[in-house]
């Protein structure tokens, strides 16, 4: 087994560079920040797609239905999981319609989750090719895939809300 | 009536008890299960091995932080915040890698720092996991606590509104103004029969508009405006023609969200202590205006004055009745120094009572759900 060191220095450059930009993008949301109302969506979205896309892919030999069983599971349980992080924590709609979502490491932490994943999952799907055919490890990867993907949308569901909150109070 | 004011301790001292460390240590201990899962996926290692070595690196890591956190934070439930929380991870994972890999070698009878003499790399290799896996799992120790720390602040301010109403309502339908209005009433049915209805609808206007507007957090200026007039109406029945209200609200500011019964306590008091002792006609002006981003609402009357109140011994002391003591702290809990309510004498005799508040929502709230 090649050793975890050899394993990073071996990864394509293109890795570095999605992560560079996910850590980006978490820094930038360590400060107090506007998001318009069409942003709001977009992250949880991609970062689900793409997810599903990879597990899928990833554990093909698996059986699609258990791969998306699992993703669908995880992603209930993340999605559920905000009850208990309430992301984000400070959040207030503004009147054209953006949002002003106050500085947060959890973005940040949530996006190095994603990249551990996809990272941890590649790197065993290279080792190991047929960890692609099992499906214990089809599953897992799915629920772990979705748990974040689950828990982005509860974010994305929380920062929504507000506005009609909002609205509420105005009409009161 | 005395209402004693209830003091709200604003960081109730949870216990932390034994039954919580162990729940949390056996949640640090399914998360190791995971990583070592993850591990064991990857190939190569023995399973038992990894588990143990993950058991092992992973407690320690989060007794270092826990103990750490402790130390540094004060509370039990505290976090440091910032560089702190920082280097507070960064020095867990140092001493509790050290430690976790110490005690699994034991078991096994092995010693990885002589491996890791012989290849620095692997230490590289087998530390940097673990500090990713570190700092993503007290990462979500931290947000939970967060999240925690905010529910019960939530729930304190709850209570704390919830009393505050309950004032509010108390002191709003004090039973003096109340038997007052009905011993007025009773006079009124025999000797004018239409007064009596017509203050009778007044009353209960007031004591309906009173209730709506204690259930609500904030109204509208103008509506704030019509309770006063509800108030001033019962009154003027009252004092008939001695008493001649002024109220200015200026269209642009009627829509403008205040906390209910803000003005009406200031009116009450205007009356009660200045211009209903008093001989002789009466003028009460109330009037609000912009000063920048500040909301002036002014209550002037002509009555005998301060100085004349106090001597009379009048329920002041320091604070001038009840109601006003009551509207200071609404401000002071709303807004913190940026609101004030000031009272003075004025120059033509009278007196002239002021609130300041500022009308720029704040973008940022606590989370509103409904």
């Amino acid at each position: 087994m090649p050793s975890l060191l050899d394993i990073v220095a071996h990864t394509p450059a293109a890795v570095w560079v999605a992560l560079s930009v996910l850590v980006a993008i978490g820094v930038r949301q360590l400060r107090t920040h506007t998001v318009v109302a069409a942003k709001v969506w977009i992250v949880p979205l991609i970062v689900g797609v793409a997810s599903l896309a990879g597990a899928l892919r990833g554990f093909a030999g698996a059986g699609a239905l258990l791969t998306g069983a699992c993703w669908a599971a995880g992603t209930a349980v993340g999605f559920a999981s905000n009850r208990w992080l309430d992301l984000p924590r400070r959040v207030g709609p503004n009147a054209d319609g953006s949002f002003t979502i106050g500085g947060s490491v959890a973005p940040l932490l949530i996006f190095l989750s994603v990249f551990m994943e996809r990272y941890v999952i590649g790197v065993a799907l290279a080792i190991r090719p047929s960890l692609a055919l099992d499906p214990a490890a089809a599953a897992a990867a799915a629920i772990a895939f979705g748990l974040t993907a689950g828990l982005l949308a509860a974010r994305s569901r929380k920062i929504w809300s507000t506005r009609r909150a909002a609205a509420g109070l105005l009409a009161a | 009536m005395t209402v004693h004011a209830v003091t709200i301790p604003t960081s109730p001292a949870l216990p932390v008890g034994a039954p919580r460390l162990l729940a949390l240590t056996a949640q640090v201990a399914v998360v190791n299960v995971l990583i070592a899962g993850v591990i064991a996926m990857l190939g190569g290692a023995h399973l038992v091995n990894t588990l143990v070595y993950s058991q092992c690196i992973g407690l320690s890591i989060w007794g270092s932080i826990e103990t750490g956190r402790r130390i540094a934070g004060g509370g039990a439930r505290d976090w440091p915040a910032g560089w702190r929380l920082a280097s507070l991870i960064a020095i867990g994972c140092v001493a509790g890698y050290a430690v976790g890999l110490t005690i699994a070698d034991t078991i096994f009878g092995h010693s990885s720092w002589r491996d890791y003499l012989h290849a620095p790399r692997r230490l590289l290799g087998e530390f940097g996991p673990t500090v990713a896996f570190c700092v993503l799992v007290s990462g979500g120790f931290y947000l939970r606590a967060q999240a925690r720390a905010d529910r019960l602040r939530m729930a304190e301010a709850t209570h704390a509104a919830t009393l505050a109403r309950l004032d509010l309502l108390q002191s709003q339908l004090e039973p003096h103004m109340l038997f007052n209005t009905l011993a007025n009433l009773r006079a009124l049915i025999d000797a004018d029969p239409r007064r009596a209805q017509e203050m009778l609808d007044h009353l209960i206007a007031f004591l309906r508009a009173t209730l709506a507007a204690s259930r609500q957090a904030a109204h509208p200026l103008a509506d704030e405006f019509a309770r006063s007039a509800d108030y001033l109406a019962l009154m003027q029945v009252r004092m008939g023609q001695r008493l001649r209200a002024d109220m200015t609200l200026p269209a642009e500011l009627a829509a403008i969200m205040v906390p209910p019964l803000l003005l009406q306590p200031l009116v009450e008091n205007a009356i009660k202590h200045g211009l209903e002792p008093q001989r002789g006609l009466g003028a009460l002006q109330i009037s609000a205006q912009l000063d920048g981003d500040t909301l002036v609402l002014r209550v002037a009357d002509s009555g005998r004055g301060l100085a004349a109140a106090a001597a009379s011994g009048a329920p002041t002391q320091s604070g001038f009745g009840f109601g006003l003591v009551h509207v200071r702290e609404r401000l002071q809990a709303l807004y913190g120094d940026a609101a004030r309510l000031t009272l003075a004498p004025r120059a033509e005799g009278g007196t002239l009572a002021e609130i300041r508040l500022p009308i720029a929502p704040t973008a940022i709230s606590a989370p509103i759900e409904p």
